[in-house]
């Protein structure tokens, strides 16, 4: 463990200084940060801060809030420090839908963002129909190795959806969707996902002690109390809800939920009521940070995974790295 | 043969069976179990030791017959059976407070985290077991007899009235085998009632009060000590030729 004094406290007062310094931050007027008075002012400035800038911070705060916490639940569940919520089926189901939507749906609305929720939790009901036709292996193993078969088809349907894509609309449509981003935020995506997902990042957070006793052996639950087998598929299914809500606006964005729970166990220990409050901090400064460079490091936009995965497997090997130190 | 007043678990002509299995594991099993003692239940690998720990816990149902817990203390039964299976796999290091704290849960609300009363309770169990240099230790980084007292730990600090322990004292050194049983003992003189599974019949008399000896596919020998603890029961159990020497008024079972 890492010997940071509060970090609960250092990691949410770390989250109010980047999401405030992300508001400055753009590249309007000029690329760079802008002084807080100047706000007022410039018009144009303050319009595109309400309107563009803020309701795209809040949805990046909320996808690295979304994310880590839903890969926080994932591994305990699972038992498993190095699970991710999208595995079961879930992520590659959910890009399954989007493509399709963007070759065949046309131009409607929110036709590709209903279309990823759809296939995303298809994904997950095929991975948990799938396991319970597996003859041999505990609940764990049986559910590990259904999402790995749903993701693969999943996948390969994707590749297929990509071979007929029309190479100069919808194939970029359907590359940029897969690398992820949050370019076209608006506030009425966020008024229709915060309900489910804040209702979920609120469930999580209360149920955050108990947590822990989903990765403890079931007849030792059982001897508690505690019916693992229910308990464990509600938590999986709020997560994956979330993580599929998010997913639909901002595409397939990788490494935030293996590497942020991960990271926040080495600060607090492993005790799930002190490690979820760190998670929704730091999850919601990686993700920001992320996405602050996505839109004002070049002139166009930059897919958001591309960051993500960077810095993410970055600190993933710090991290493996770290814990052979520990055991030495 | 004495039978228990007042017994804490009832079994009555219990048939079980794994599924996709065609022999039974326990076949016509009508026991009870003594309160407030402790119970040692023998026999060889796959005779379904393990097994019957589990149906008593509740964790597996009998297939035909009817298992009857009964507790006078609380109404509530919510974790007041306790249990420590054989081996424990942890994915997370929890801390050794940490870990003793999750044996809270039946008394933390269903939203909540723990209250101080808990954690107080927490650090009671650690004084008692003298856990107090270790407290803050990872659960990876401590030997077996510390992680078997830690294990004990959590399960004390459920409050439970019975303790299901399968196998407690296999892989320890001599000295941790003689804590774990001298603490099994004093549990039973505070009212707990303690059933546990071994592989060594000498070591399980020096605590027991009542045994449970089982041979798969027939029927249990069960008793007081005075009663099944001989050289003819011991054999037949364990399907070889064994005898019991007294020496300072301790029963050891040796070969041949």
């Amino acid at each position: 463990m890492v010997k940071i004094k509060n970090p609960l406290l250092i990691s949410w007062i770390l989250l109010g200084i980047v999401f405030v310094g992300s508001v400055l931050l753009g590249r309007y007027p000029s690329p760079g940060f802008v002084s807080p008075g100047a706000n007022n002012n410039d018009p144009l400035l303050m319009s595109l801060i309400t309107n563009l800038r803020l309701p795209r911070i809040i949805s990046a705060v909320l996808l690295g809030i979304t994310l880590s916490l839903a890969g926080l639940v994932m591994q305990t569940v699972f038992h498993n420090p190095l699970v991710d919520p999208g595995f079961l089926g879930v992520s590659q189901g959910a890009a399954f839908g989007a493509a399709l939507a963007i070759i065949f749906g046309g131009t409607l609305g929110l036709l590709v963002q209903g279309s990823a929720i759809l296939f995303g939790l298809l994904g997950l009901g095929l991975s948990f129909w799938i396991s319970k036709k597996i003859r041999f292996g505990g609940k764990i193993l049986k559910l590990i190795l259904a999402g790995l078969a749903v993701s693969a088809l999943f996948s390969a349907g994707v590749g297929i959806l990509k071979y007929i894509a029309d190479p100069l609309s919808e194939l970029p449509e359907i590359v940029f969707w897969l690398l992820g981003g949050l370019w076209s935020i608006q506030w009425k995506d966020i008024y229709l996902l915060l309900p489910v997902v804040f209702g979920g990042i609120v469930f999580i957070y209360f149920y955050r002690w108990r947590l822990n006793i989903l990765s403890l052996g079931e007849d030792v639950a059982f001897s508690l109390g505690v019916n693992q087998g229910r308990e464990t598929t509600l938590a999986i299914i709020i997560a994956v809800i979330i993580t599929a809500c998010m997913v639909s606006i901002s595409g397939i964005v990788s490494w935030i939920g293996l590497v942020v729970p991960n990271v926040a166990r080495i600060l607090t220990g492993a005790d799930t009521a002190k490690s979820v409050p760190v998670t929704i901090a730091l999850g919601g400064i990686f993700a920001l940070l992320c996405d602050d460079l996505a839109r004002t490091l070049l002139a166009g936009e930059i897919p958001l995974s591309i960051f993500t995965a960077l810095f993410g497997a970055v600190i993933f090997i710090f991290i493996i790295s770290y814990k052979k130190r520990g055991l030495e | 043969m004495t039978v228990p007043e007042n017994p804490i678990f009832i079994l009555s002509k219990v048939f079980f069976q794994y599924p996709d299995t065609t022999s039974w594991i326990l076949k016509d099993y009508s026991i009870r179990f003594p309160r407030s003692s402790i119970t040692a239940i023998l026999g060889i690998n796959g005779s379904g030791k393990s097994t019957l720990l589990k149906l008593l816990l509740g964790a597996l149902k009998p297939e035909k017959g009817s298992i009857i817990f009964s507790d006078n203390a609380r109404k509530k039964h919510n974790g007041l059976i306790a249990f420590l299976p054989q081996v424990e796999y942890l994915a997370f290091d929890y801390s050794v407070e940490e870990y003793i704290l999750l044996g809270r849960v039946p008394h933390v609300d269903f939203w909540g985290t723990p209250s101080l009363d808990d954690l107080s309770k927490v650090q009671k169990i650690i004084n008692e077991l003298n856990l107090k240099k270790i407290r803050n230790n990872k659960i990876t980084h401590l030997s077996g007899g510390e992680f078997q007292k830690v294990r004990l730990g959590r399960a004390l600090v459920q409050e439970p009235t019975v303790l299901l322990l399968d196998e407690p004292t296999t892989h320890l050194d001599l000295n941790s085998k003689k804590n774990i049983l001298d603490l099994l003992s004093s549990l039973k003189k505070k009212g707990v009632t303690v059933i546990l599974t071994s592989h060594d019949p000498t070591e399980a008399s020096l605590i027991a009060d009542y045994f449970v000896m089982m041979r798969k596919g027939n029927l249990p020998i069960y008793g007081a000590p005075e009663d099944v603890f001989t050289a003819i029961n011991l054999s037949k159990t364990y399907n070889m030729k064994l005898n019991v020497i007294s020496l300072h008024e301790k029963k050891i079972v040796i070969n041949g």
